[in-house]
């Protein structure tokens, strides 16, 4: 099962549009399930819903063989926390999904690292899903730690 | 009588870099936040759980200036009502307004740049960072292009 995800409340009619008429077509075979947040544009092809207690999403993400979502590091720290394969759609500031294009860069950059995969337009989601089982993503090693020993010890300093 | 610090994020993904990084603080810091600030109604649930106040301080982009003005405003209310001695953010601008009323009254600066700003830091971080006391981003390769600006480590 491949699980869509717009990732928050905002709406990614681009991907759900996308994503719906690659499955109608048949370049998309697998099972589909989508999250579409408040966007206008109502799947035909995959079954959906628009928003998911936490509890529900990650039994959805749980029983997924692979995840598509927008780039943000919410959502791709969440599939690689569970070592789920993931294609991302970066939000364009040109069509109002975002206040900037960060995403483009963030999605480059965990690409560059081997942690996802990234669709670079609507039109290529099929295809970048179809390289998706060879996809094995590059755990992140996070170090939380280090910062907060970082800031730790700058606190213990003003004393 | 300990330094109180105020710890605040923008309410989503800067809120949960900044979770992650109070987990890790809760055994690492001398002391622990008497108040913490964030910018809409429905991210004070995300502090509840602490026990301490919760301040709003409302949204604002660059394409919003009476927004932004209202928000300007509230960070000055909050800054002054609470007088921190130490503030430390993981963004975004409107923490940067609140950074910048904190540090006139006093208050010590840790700004830390979100790790979605993987090539460069954010308009809010750079604007922060030459008044910060201590400026942190969680990609390596950012740290070379700012001056004053350390990597200590990663949230996400």
């Amino acid at each position: 099962m491949i699980l869509v995800t717009v990732g928050s409340m905002f709406p990614f009619d681009r991907l759900i549009k996308a994503m719906d008429e690659q499955v109608e077509a048949g370049l998309i075979t697998d099972k589909v399930f989508a999250q579409i947040g408040a966007g206008s544009y109502e799947p035909r092809a995959m079954p959906f819903k628009r928003f998911m207690e936490k509890q529900e999403f990650e039994e959805q993400l749980t029983e997924a063989d692979a995840v598509v979502s927008h780039a943000g590091i919410g959502s791709i720290a969440t599939a690689l926390h569970l070592g789920k394969p993931l294609v991302v759609l970066p939000r364009l500031k040109l069509h109002g999904e975002h206040v900037n294009d960060h995403q483009v860069a963030t999605a480059r950059k965990y690409k560059e690292l081997g942690h996802v995969l990234v669709a670079n337009s609507e039109a290529d989601l099929a295809h970048t899903l179809s390289r998706i089982s060879e996809f094995k993503p590059a755990p992140r090693n996070i170090n939380a730690a280090g910062m907060a020993d970082r800031i730790g010890r700058f606190l213990r300093e003003l004393k | 009588m300990s330094l109180k610090l105020v710890v605040g994020a923008s309410t989503g993904g800067h809120v949960n870099e900044l979770l992650v990084l109070l987990t890790a603080a809760s055994a690492r810091w001398p002391m622990q936040p008497m108040a913490y600030v964030t910018t809409m109604g429905i991210g004070v649930q995300s502090f509840a759980a602490f026990g301490k106040p919760v301040h709003v301080l409302g949204e604002a982009d660059r394409t919003k200036p009476l927004r932004t003005l209202g928000v300007l405003w509230r960070s000055l209310s909050v800054a002054w009502q609470l007088r921190p001695d130490v503030v430390v953010t993981t963004g975004s601008g409107p923490l940067a307004m609140f950074c910048l009323w904190a540090k006139l009254l006093g208050a010590r600066i840790v700004w830390i740049d979100s790790v979605a700003q993987v090539d460069n830091m954010s308009l809010s971080g750079r604007l922060v960072r030459p008044f910060a006391d201590l400026c942190l981003v969680q990609w390596p390769n950012v740290v070379a292009k700012h001056r004053n600006v350390e990597y200590a480590g990663e949230l996400f």
